[in-house]
Formats: C-alpha cells, sequence, structure tokens
C-alpha cells in the first residue's frame, strides 16, 4: 500500500508536468523508457496487491477497481506503439498506431502517413475512395455543422461498403477506426482522414466499465441505507 | 445571485427561516435562467464559461440539500455563499455570447460528460467547505462528514473522466491525447485517490492532511475548469470555451 501511496503521488506530479509540456511533449514523456518501467511497475503493485491484500478479493467493488485498472493499464500498453510493433510481429500483421491519409474526390488509395516516430507512408489492407466531400450548414446560418466524407471501402478490387465519415461518427472496419480528421477548401477540395489502430482499445473499454461498476458499487450502493456512515 | 446573497445574509445574521425561503427562491430564478438559456441557445448550456458556472449555479441548491438530509451535513450557510460564489463569474466576468455547437461537440457524450463532471466538482468544492471547517473550528465530525461527501462525488468524478475518455477516442481519434486539460482533470483524481489510499492507510489518525488533500483537489479542480482561461499559452483540444 505504501507503495501505492508513492505510484500514486509520483502519477499526480507528472501530469502536472505533463500539463505544463503541453500535449505532444508529454505523450513522448509518458511514452519515454523510464515511465515505461513505470507503467510496468504499477501493473505489478496492482497484481501484487490482490496477495498482499485479502480485502481487496472480498470486498466487491475494491475488486471491481483494482481489476479495471489492471485492465486499463494493460490495454493502454496493447496500444501503445511498442505494442502494436510486438503484436504485429507475434500476429504477422501490419498495423500502425495513428496515420493520416489525404483523398480528392474519386480518388482511392491505401497509403497512410505516419508521423510519429519517423515521417513515413505505411499500407492498408484495403483501399479507401472518396466519392464526395460536403460541408453541412446550420439551416439558415454560416455555422458549420459537420464535415462529411462519402468513402467506399475497396478490397480485392471489389466495392465493399459505402460509408459517410463526419466528426464524431467514424468508421470501424478490419481493426482500424477511420475518422474525418481536417480538409481543404481549394478546388478540387480533398478530405484528410485520420486512421488509428484499435489495438487494446476493447480492453481499455473493459477495463473502464469495471472501474465504473466498482466505484459506484462501493461508494454509493455498497452500505445499506444512504447514510455513509460506518 | 443576489438571492444567495442575501439568502446567505439572512442566514449568517441566524435568520434560518427567512433565508431558506430565499436560497430556495435564489434556486428557482437560478433555474429559470438555465431553462431560458438553454432555448435561447438551442442546446443544453455547457458550452462556454458563462454558460458552465451558470449550471453550477443551479446545482448548488439541490447538492445542498441532499448533503444536509442524507449526509446530515452542515453548512448550510456557506452554500449559499458559494451560490454566489459561483454566479459571480456568469454575472460579471465571462460574456454571455452564444455559438451554435461546432462539431466535435454534437454528440450523445456532450450532455453526460460534462454533467457528471459539474455536480462532481459541485459536490467536491462543498467537501472542501466541511475540510476547511475542520481547520477553523474545533468539529470533531468534520473528517468523517468530508470523507462521505468525496465519496459522493468520487464516482461522478471517475464517470466525467471515463466517458470523457470514451468520447475523445470517437471524436478526436484517442482515448487520451496526453492534452494538458485531460492532464489536470487526471492530476484532480488522482488526489482524490491518493486521499482515498492515505486514509485507508491511517483512517482518522491525521485528520488534518486527510482535510488538506481535499482541499488541494479543490484546487486541481479550479485549475483544471480555468486552465484554457489562464494559459493561452498551452494550446489543447479542449479550448471550445474560450
Amino acid at each position: 500500500m505504501w507503495f501505492g501511496l508513492w505510484a500514486i503521488s509520483q502519477l499526480i506530479v507528472l501530469s502536472i508536468i505533463g500539463a505544463f509540456f503541453g500535449a505532444e511533449k508529454a505523450k513522448m514523456l509518458f511514452n519515454s523508457p523510464p515511465l515505461i518501467f513505470f507503467w510496468f511497475l504499477l501493473l505489478f503493485l496492482l497484481i501484487a496487491g490482490f496477495f498482499t491484500y485479502p480485502k481487496l478479493i472480498k470486498s466487491p467493488g475494491l475488486l471491481l477497481m483494482h481489476l479495471g485498472g489492471i485492465f486499463i493499464l494493460i490495454g493502454g500498453m496493447a496500444g501503445s506503439r511498442f505494442g502494436i510493433e510486438l503484436t504485429n510481429k507475434l500476429f504477422n500483421q501490419q498495423k500502425f498506431q495513428n496515420g493520416f491519409m489525404a483523398l480528392y474526390e474519386n480518388q482511392s488509395q491505401n497509403k497512410v502517413l505516419i508521423e510519429d516516430p519517423v515521417e513515413e507512408y505505411k499500407q492498408l489492407p484495403f483501399d479507401i475512395k472518396l466519392r464526395n466531400f460536403r460541408i453541412e450548414y446550420y439551416p439558415n446560418e454560416n455555422n458549420i455543422k459537420n464535415y462529411c466524407s462519402d468513402i467506399t471501402i475497396i478490397q480485392n478490387a471489389k466495392d465493399l461498403l459505402n460509408a459517410s465519415i463526419k466528426v464524431n461518427h467514424p468508421l470501424h472496419f478490419a481493426g482500424f477506426h477511420i475518422y474525418q480528421y481536417s480538409y481543404s477548401p481549394q478546388t478540387p477540395p480533398y478530405t484528410v482522414l485520420q486512421i488509428a489502430a484499435d489495438n487494446g482499445l476493447y480492453i481499455v473499454y473493459t477495463g473502464y466499465f469495471l472501474f465504473c461498476l466498482g466505484v459506484f458499487w462501493h461508494f454509493w450502493f455498497r452500505r445499506t441505507g444512504a447514510n455513509h456512515v460506518h | 445571485m443576489f438571492l444567495y446573497l442575501s439568502a446567505f445574509i439572512f442566514s449568517a445574521l441566524d435568520r434560518k427561516k427567512i433565508a431558506k425561503t430565499i436560497f430556495a427562491v435564489g434556486f428557482l430564478s437560478a433555474f429559470a435562467a438555465f431553462i431560458c438559456r438553454w432555448f435561447d441557445a438551442a442546446h443544453i448550456p455547457f458550452q462556454n464559461m458563462f454558460e458552465i458556472f451558470l449550471s453550477m449555479g443551479v446545482l448548488i441548491y439541490p447538492i445542498s440539500i441532499f448533503c444536509k438530509r442524507k449526509l446530515a451535513a452542515p453548512g448550510q450557510t456557506f452554500d449559499m455563499l458559494l451560490g454566489v460564489v459561483l454566479l459571480f463569474p456568469a454575472g460579471f466576468i465571462f460574456t454571455a455570447g452564444k455559438q451554435m455547437l461546432p462539431p466535435a461537440l454534437q454528440s450523445p457524450f456532450f450532455i453526460p460528460h460534462i454533467a457528471a463532471y459539474l455536480i462532481a466538482y459541485v459536490i467536491m468544492t462543498k467537501a472542501a467547505l466541511t475540510a476547511f471547517r475542520g481547520f477553523s473550528t474545533h468539529a470533531p465530525d468534520s473528517d468523517e462528514l468530508t470523507y462521505n461527501i468525496v465519496s459522493l462525488g468520487f464516482p461522478l468524478l471517475t464517470l466525467g473522466l471515463v466517458l470523457g475518455s470514451w468520447w475523445g477516442k470517437i471524436a478526436w481519434g484517442d482515448y487520451w491525447a496526453w492534452d494538458p486539460k485531460e492532464l489536470w482533470s487526471l492530476a484532480t483524481w488522482l488526489i482524490y485517490l491518493f486521499y482515498f489510499h492515505f486514509r485507508s492507510i491511517f483512517g482518522k489518525k491525521y485528520p488534518k492532511i486527510n482535510n488538506s488533500l481535499v482541499l488541494a483537489g479543490l484546487a486541481a479542480i479550479i485549475i483544471t475548469l480555468l486552465w484554457v482561461n489562464l494559459s493561452r499559452l498551452f494550446p489543447g483540444l479542449h479550448n471550445y470555451a474560450s
């Protein structure tokens, strides 16, 4: 538990430092070798906690929260760049964490620009064709309501499915999420899509679910009666 | 706001009954303003700082009543003052200009993510007031009360964080982007997490440290909430409010 207290205090300090760095540098900080060591240590502490503190297993709320924490950490690791490289080798895949694709109307391609850690192009196992890009406006106003790319997924020279990708409405296909990211108003216009692997995502979501279940059970519904009195 | 203020003055003067009535009327008028704004802006008033503080000014009354009835938490007088503090920025600091929701905010997550956070923030502020009471006066039950109020707010704080992360995956492409506001909200959550672990080791042995942690939590909340306005130097994804 002392270690747990120490680990949490370290994370508080790091988050505050990270907040002053801005997102890009903070991401580098939290993925740097000392922090990778820290994440594994935290995972070890959470697992060791079950053996040292029987209370964590006996109390369903505490069990769910700490299990949730373990899932979130493992999912986060699986979705990191190193996690994806590892699963690529293990399962002979060609996935990447995050990249961008610019498309003119009626153009189709499978090349994705990766920016991090070095700029390079990678290939998707399918092609994306932009049929139409449009901007939706609020009725009778100049305010933009949404950006929308109508695309077709093409695999083995066959049209597989049509979809409209908007902000807040990504497409999930073959282990990737495809997002409306940006556009250019020039003529002819082009759209920029963001493509991100879903590695570890559902492990993280499971962790979130377990943690939320545990936290509400433990603090709100555990004791009978509304008074939280011991 | 003036109704909350006069409620506070009456309560401070020990005219509890009048104060309670004015507090209730103050809530009703804040709630009416909230509803009008909802119709006027054509979306729930959660978008800019004016709307956020107005919403929190509405929330203080039900939370104050709930804490009193269910947790036997005193301090209604200070809740009235807190109502003034919450509505003051809406009235005199932030401009009331309304905007249509930009594409990124049009999502089913918009209401629950922000509502969970606002309710949690008001509850945690109330907890910090109770913790502060532990320092200023001799109040032996302050530690226990503070713990109960933090226990009420922490699940909502967690829910806000998790919903935000889930929404981030759908809107921005990642469930965690290391954005400054995200990191401040994480630090806030971790401070309360630290509080629970610390208290489960030492119990009520160090009530002052327990209470200080709850005050630190409030400080982190204030920084998280105002971060966008405090630092225009650190651009982040969360800059919808500015």
